[in-house]
């Protein structure tokens, strides 16, 4: 009964698979560059995702991917990652973090009139096609807090650079509206078309995407401290080690009174010490833990 | 005076394994007997039936852990003693020597009292072969410790005696410990089982993939990635969204080979598919490059770049004119896909 030949050949044209140290290699790779865990056994998924790199690139094998990465660091580096990162994401994803935003949008407009400013800065970390971003300015549009006198800003960052090139189109297929919304949603928002539905001008204002790396600190440099980040289900895919990493550019990206939200199978509890989780109208929010003065 | 292990020695241990008071002493003692090895049966087999139940207690672990079968009787008999631990411990014993002959014994103790019913299906488990694990399809057949029994036939589990699982699979109070217990025993040593051995539960297998969660979902869908039935073919595309099962989804759609290429191929077509760039690569690792073809128009530039690379493998004229085409794409990347199918034709053309 028993059929062990686990690795004969199926497909009538499957290519050569990596070899166990090849994937060992290449998960490490991945792992420090981006913090992104390949956990043990995902060999095919991996190949299957990057097999047509070796095919353009002309290389035999994951070992001379591998070398050719190392040498070729920033041209490739991303390439990488465009393949290997998940672009899971549609409008309403958690809707009750959209549903608790006003109540925070209110303290961020209080924070800023405080401090004699009038910007409202928001990030979404990873925020690859671009869903969460719009979301949020769509949420932030129809709160009124800053309609008048205000500028507000918010920054899509992520390492996809395709990912990205669409996000900016702003152009949504049937996927990026699964969450059962109804037609009121989409027709007030979106314009019909051929390729899709397309945001409205007045929602894809303010925003603007940056390709980074959440776990390089030069990811937000030059940018306005953020009121709040936004980074969803991002952290389910990469190791504690590198959670504390991305969470301390956070926390240096954040203002004193900023808060970062994050997926709602996501916690931050055991993994850094720089944010305080908060229970508050119904989702978990992490606030920025400010040095005592 | 363990290298000498003389009749005088063996004393002077009994002594120190009596000695309540000197946990120091009885712990050495124990140490010395253990080295002893062999030579030490007589004087272990004798404390066996001390008065004192510490002593056999000690006595049934420290026979477990010489491993000789000359204990196997005592210890059998041992499984009668009138203290419960001695009773454990003796179970225990029996699973660490491993001896075919212990299993009656060991099956007529379960049911009698928890504890020693726990050791005995512990030990039934480090013992194993066909007579261990039938034991245990009876016991999980009667209800009796069902996580317990489960776990002992994952560790025991021979890939030959999976047959005797099957019947749990269908019963619903059993399925999730079974089908677990099956894919674990099957996936020792990367084993994988014949397709033939789920075609009967293939629309179970489809039911617990789309209802369940966990384990029980993973377990599913790994059972129906290498049932190779066309069946299973959009449990597997609708699992390559989620990264838990994305593995084992795609090893499934390249082990159903033709049979689902269609089904892969209406995937992609869909646009709402949220799988589909991955379907594309999987068609592309399946081999299907004239198939791969007809999406040199998709709007996703990485199912482009696919289409670019088929054409290179493929002799037509259809795949000469997408690859002509694709060198003009907005796309970087598929227009060096593109130029790699093209310098491909140029050799074949050289060549001819």
């Amino acid at each position: 009964m028993p059929n062990s030949d686990l690795n004969r050949e199926t497909g009538k044209g499957m290519k050569n698979c990596m070899t166990e140290q090849e994937f060992e290699n290449l998960s490490g790779l991945i792992h420090s560059e981006f913090g992104i865990l390949i956990r043990d056994g995902r060999m095919l998924s991996l190949h299957a995702k990057l097999a047509h790199r070796l095919s353009i690139l002309g290389l035999a094998s994951y070992s001379e991917y591998i070398d050719y990465l190392k040498d070729n660091r920033d041209k490739e580096i991303f390439n990488l990652a465009s393949h290997i990162t998940n672009n899971e994401t549609f409008f309403l994803r958690e809707a009750n973090q959209y549903e608790a935003l006003p109540a925070f949008l209110q303290e961020i407009k209080r924070h800023r009139q405080a401090a004699g400013q009038n910007i409202v800065h928001i990030i979404s970390a990873g925020c690859s096609t671009g869903e969460e971003i719009y979301n949020l300015n769509i949420v932030n549009f129809e709160s009124g807090l800053f309609a008048w006198n205000w500028k507000v800003a918010l920054t899509g960052i992520d390492i996809d650079m395709p990912a990205l090139k669409r996000a900016g189109k702003a152009v949504f297929g049937r996927n990026s509206f699964r969450n059962g919304m109804d037609e009121e949603f989409k027709r007030k928002y979106f314009h019909a078309s051929d390729s899709g539905y397309r945001l409205k001008a007045t929602y894809r204002a303010n925003v603007a995407f940056r390709h980074g790396n959440i776990l390089a600190p030069e990811t937000f440099s030059g940018l306005e401290k953020a009121d709040a980040i936004f980074c969803r289900n991002v952290f389910i895919y990469m190791s504690d080690e590198a959670i504390a990493r991305a969470a301390r550019n956070f926390h240096a990206a954040l203002n004193d009174w900023g808060c970062l939200f994050v997926g709602s199978s996501e916690t931050l509890i055991r993994k850094t010490g720089l944010f305080t989780p908060e229970y508050r109208d119904g989702v978990v929010v992490y606030r920025k833990q400010c040095a005592k003065r | 005076m363990v290298n000498r292990s003389g009749e005088s020695c063996m004393r002077l241990f009994e002594e120190g394994l009596r000695d309540h008071a000197n946990a120091g002493l009885r712990n050495a003692s124990m140490d010395a007997f253990r080295l002893a090895g062999r030579k030490a049966l007589p004087s272990l087999l004798k404390l066996l039936s001390d008065p004192d139940e510490e002593v056999r207690l000690f006595a049934a672990n420290l026979l477990g852990d010489i491993g000789h079968e000359r204990a196997c009787g005592p210890l059998m008999a041992a499984l009668s003693d009138p203290d419960l631990n001695v009773k454990a411990a003796s179970a225990e014993a029996l699973g660490k020597i491993g001896h075919q002959g212990a299993v009656a014994a060991l099956s007529a103790v379960i049911g009698e009292e928890e504890w020693l019913s726990i050791a005995a299906i512990d030990a039934l488990a480090a013992i194993g072969g066909k007579d261990a694990e039938a034991v245990l399809c009876t016991c999980i057949g009667q209800g009796l410790y069902l996580d317990m029994t489960f776990d002992a036939m994952e560790r025991t589990g021979d890939p030959k005696g999976l047959h005797l699982l099957t019947p749990f699979i269908e019963k619903k109070e059993t399925r999730e410990l079974a089908l677990k217990a099956v894919v674990n025993i099957a996936g020792k040593g990367n084993a994988r089982l014949r397709p033939e051995y789920f075609c009967n539960m293939v629309p179970l297998l489809i039911e617990l993939v789309a209802d369940s969660a966990g384990d029980l979902k993973k377990s599913a869908l790994l059972a129906l990635s290498w049932a190779e039935d066309a069946r299973g073919v959009f449990s597997l595309i609708d699992s390559l969204s989620d990264e838990a099962l994305q593995e084992y989804a795609i090893d499934g759609l390249i082990r159903l080979g033709k049979k689902g290429e269609q089904a892969i191929i209406d995937s992609i077509r869909d646009a709402s598919c949220g799988g589909r760039v991955l379907l594309t690569k999987i068609l592309s690792l399946m081999g299907e490059y004239e198939a791969l073809l007809q999406f040199a128009y998709d709007p996703e530039p990485e199912v482009r770049v696919e289409a670019a690379l088929a054409a290179g493998c493929v002799n037509s004229k259809k795949a000469a004119s997408v690859a002509a085409r694709l060198l003009d794409d907005p796309d970087e990347e598929v227009r060096a896909a593109a130029k790699v199918s093209q310098s491909k034709k140029g050799e074949w053309d050289a060549e001819f």
